[in-house]
């Protein structure tokens, strides 16, 4: 029986050893592993005693796991408010709006802080829309299925009074979801949108502090990202207008 | 007529009232000259209108007002009125003199430049190419300055001088010189002057680049060479006796081409900054600085927000001029600013750089905010910290609770403690109900997957609409068939007239189900005057057409004879047979 194929692998002594090395590896990994809940406490605790340090550090870890939540760049965000870190406060809650665009406390706190400091301006539609890129997205996907679902069935049952129904609906939501999902792009997902971290930026006509002065921008201020260039990155604003500030005084709302 | 001389009133006083600010400025055609060479400053008064030309002294410098000019200009619809004022300056010694700001009377207001340095240098003094007046063309390059600190603005000249008979234009036009070597940035070229000289008894046409020039870092800083392109037109010897062709050409007796103007090199060294006695809240502004502050309203109550404007005005870098930092920050809460820079020369080394604060008093006071800001002083080699002037306001009111946010400082999600322009954020924390990531991108994760199900439906219902053509093809064809088959059964039975139907009939149901037109049949008639059917069986086919008509359409029973069953069998046999 012994020399069967499973009972003759356990009866080699190298087969036995290698297995119960494995294990154990496995289960060291396991236990050093952190718990991602166990982090999470961790942050909220270190947050609650001031240590915002630790906190930032903590919620940093759990963003560099890709976990990421609305609840997350929240707290982040309320963190770097404490540290004095408006820019990078900006940032995280427009992260959880991202996220979720209807996410009361993190609204209210951007105003705030925003307000704070002077940049509050009404802001324009397509940035508004941006926040809804995917339910654009799915809209224009699901009334394009009904469409041609639509028409399918018609042309199977001619007399299908439900199918002309659909079509009613579905064309002319298909026609608007897709123009707004052609003007607004990914919107505020979009992994070129970045926003300003720090206060004032001068954007320049050229790669370097000599070059001339086009604007000054203040915190918060959302940009576009064209390209980067090491130290410099070309960027247009709102406006248009495009030119170069310095790499490290902007950061793009997908973390990196 | 009177309502039109009112409305026309009301247009200019509109446009009168909308006019942009006055600026005034004023320049210097060079920052060196040679002891007797003129130099011209030119004051330059933007929408406004002066009460004359300003006075204008220097110690060392005789002063000369040489005239007024103006210039209406169309920008962007709106009509902007500029005056210049022209000066000649000339020094008979060497030396370096300072023109203090000048002030301009403007209506009820008045105005002040900033403060021009000029040095007389001897002839060869700081020149890095000597004069050649023997040559029609030569570049130099003035450095007024031997030592300069990493990150201080240099201001340099660049003069490329073409003897007066020389035509010339910069190529390609809108070039600005290259400055050949490393460890230095300039700052932006304004417009070239261009102006005639005298030297060595030879008028000459120069034209002058000014910049400033700034080290990185410190050591010697070496420009090797500047340079600037130019297509010229040189008098060129002309052949004797002329050619007829040469006379025509207005060009005879010039030669076009394109030239290289050079400069000489130069050395600057480049010194660091002191480490000792740097403030903390030093940007990176090097040069002469002051600050001026202005609060409007200056009265209000806590918690209403007021303007608050402080201006750096000086000479130095301007770019590395960050915003002057609050020493009263008990009192007022800060929020902005907004930046605006005015040079008031061509190279911008001389600007005010206006940062605009909305403020909140946070107590009652009657000091305005005081603002510090740190600089560099070159010419006194130390850094300098300067406050601006404390404004006196009246602010009445309670103080605000609290300026500052606290974590305990927890209430409903959005609801915040409104202090007016506070930092105060809803810091309550929330706990994740899961650690699912959330996508970031703007496909949904799964979104390819999700496309599976209405593919599979679409799917599902071509294959229905498919079914159904080849199930109606089928059934057209089976219904021919078993009519086919009936037919048959009638004409082995029938021997009257009918059996004429019926072969006719038989043909085209085969003609039919052979060539696939099962949902229209081609009566015979059509099919007898197809071409590919031969002599033979087009003679039999027109015989029982002919036989059939006779049969039912002659309305005579005695002039036709109906054929044989056989026959129509063998009719029907030679038409399957040769289809």
């Amino acid at each position: 029986l012994f020399k069967s194929f499973p009972f003759s692998l356990l009866a080699s002594r190298s087969s036995l050893l290698s297995i119960a090395f494995t294990t154990l590896i496995w289960s060291v990994c396991a236990v050093s592993a952190a718990d991602p809940a166990e982090t999470w406490n961790q942050a909220n605790q270190a947050y609650q005693q001031r240590n915002y340090t630790r906190a930032d550090a903590l919620y940093a870890q759990l963003l560099s796991e890709g976990m990421y939540s609305r609840e997350l760049f929240f707290n982040l965000a309320n963190t770097y408010v404490q540290r004095g870190d408006k820019g990078q406060a900006i940032l995280n809650y427009q992260r959880a709006l991202v996220l979720d665009p209807q996410f009361a406390p993190a609204k209210a706190n951007l105003h705030s802080l925003v307000q704070s400091v002077g940049e509050l301006e009404p802001e324009s539609i397509r940035f508004a829309l941006g926040y809804y890129s995917q339910f654009f997205l799915w809209g224009t996907v699901v009334s394009g299925w009904l469409a041609i679902l639509g028409l399918a069935w018609l042309a199977l049952r001619s007399e299908s009074n439900l199918a002309r129904l659909v079509l009613f609906v579905a064309i002319p939501l298909f026609l608007v979801t897709g123009a707004l999902l052609a003007w607004i792009g990914p919107g505020n997902r979009s992994n070129k949108l970045a926003f300003t971290i720090r206060a004032p930026i001068d954007i320049r006509f050229g790669p370097g502090r000599s070059a001339r002065v086009i604007r000054t921008l203040g915190l918060g201020v959302p940009l576009r990202l064209l390209s980067v260039r090491g130290e410099w990155s070309l960027c247009e604003i709102e406006d248009g207008a495009s030119g170069w500030v310095p790499t490290e005084t902007v950061d793009t709302i997908v973390p990196r | 007529m009177k309502s039109f001389f009112l409305l026309f009133l009301f247009a200019v006083s509109a446009q009168a009232t909308s006019l942009p600010v006055t600026r005034v400025r004023a320049n210097l055609s060079q920052l060196t000259t040679g002891p007797g060479e003129p130099v011209e400053l030119k004051i330059e008064v933007v929408n406004g209108h002066p009460a004359g030309p300003p006075n204008v002294s220097a110690d060392g410098l005789k002063i000369e007002y040489s005239g007024q000019s103006t210039r209406l200009q169309n920008d962007g619809g709106q009509i902007r009125i500029t005056t210049f004022f022209s000066y000649t300056i000339i020094s008979d010694h060497e030396g370096s003199f300072v023109i203090p700001p000048i002030r301009v009377a403007v209506g009820p207001n008045s105005y002040q430049t900033g403060a021009l340095t000029l040095k007389v240098l001897h002839r060869d003094a700081g020149k890095t190419n000597p004069t050649s007046s023997d040559k029609p063309y030569f570049g130099e390059l003035i450095i007024p300055r031997e030592s300069a600190f990493v990150g201080e603005a240099v201001p340099i000249e660049l003069r490329f001088y073409f003897d007066a008979r020389v035509w010339y234009e910069p190529y390609p036009q809108g070039q600005y010189p290259i400055i050949d070597g490393d460890g230095f940035v300039t700052t932006r070229y304004p417009e070239p002057v261009d102006k005639m000289v005298e030297i060595d008894g030879k008028a000459y046409h120069v034209l002058i680049y000014r910049s400033a020039l700034v080290g990185a870092h410190a050591g010697d800083l070496t420009i090797r060479s500047a340079y600037q392109e130019f297509l010229v037109q040189l008098p060129a010897s002309r052949n004797w006796p002329p050619n007829p062709d040469e006379l025509l050409d207005p060009l005879n007796g010039f030669e076009r081409k394109d030239i290289k103007v050079e400069t000489g090199g130069a050395t600057v060294k480049i010194r660091p900054l002191p480490d000792s006695g740097r403030p903390v809240d030093f940007s990176g502004a090097i040069g002469t600085f002051s600050l001026e502050s202005s609060v409007q309203p200056s009265a209000g109550k806590v918690g209403e927000p007021l303007e608050f404007v402080v201006s750096v005005k000086g000479l130095g870098n301007f770019d590395r001029v960050q915003a002057p930092s609050l020493n009263n920050t008990g009192d007022w809460l800060l929020h902005g600013p907004s930046v605006q820079t005015d040079d008031l020369d061509d190279v911008g080394l001389n600007a005010v750089k206006e940062f605009r604060y909305t403020i909140v008093p946070a107590r009652s006071t009657d000091r305005g905010p005081e603002m510090k800001f740190s600089f560099f002083d070159p010419t006194q080699e130390k850094y300098v910290t300067v406050t601006s002037p404390v404004a006196a306001v009246r602010i009445t009111g309670a103080a605000l609770s609290s300026t500052s946010p606290s974590p305990e400082t927890s209430g409903t999600p959005g609801g915040q403690s409104s202090s007016a322009g506070n930092d105060t954020t809803d810091s309550k924390l929330y706990n994740l109900s899961t650690f699912a990531p959330a996508n970031f991108g703007f496909v949904p994760r799964g979104f390819w997957w999700w496309q599976i199900g209405p593919a599979l439906v679409l799917l599902a219902l071509f294959a229905q609409l498919w079914r159904r053509y080849r199930v109606g093809q089928n059934s057209d064809r089976r219904r021919l068939e078993i009519e086919r088959r009936r037919l048959w059964r009638q004409l082995n039975r029938s021997e009257s007239k009918e059996s004429l139907r019926i072969a006719t009939r038989l043909v085209e149901i085969d003609f039919a189900l052979r060539h696939s037109t099962l949902s229209s049949i081609l009566p015979l008639e059509e099919i007898v005057q197809l071409p590919d059917l031969t002599s033979e069986l087009r003679t039999k086919l027109d015989d029982l057409l002919r036989k059939r008509d006779e049969a039912f359409y002659s309305g005579s029973a005695s002039d036709y004879t109906t054929p044989s069953r056989e026959e129509l069998k063998a009719t029907i046999r030679a038409w399957e047979a040769a289809a």
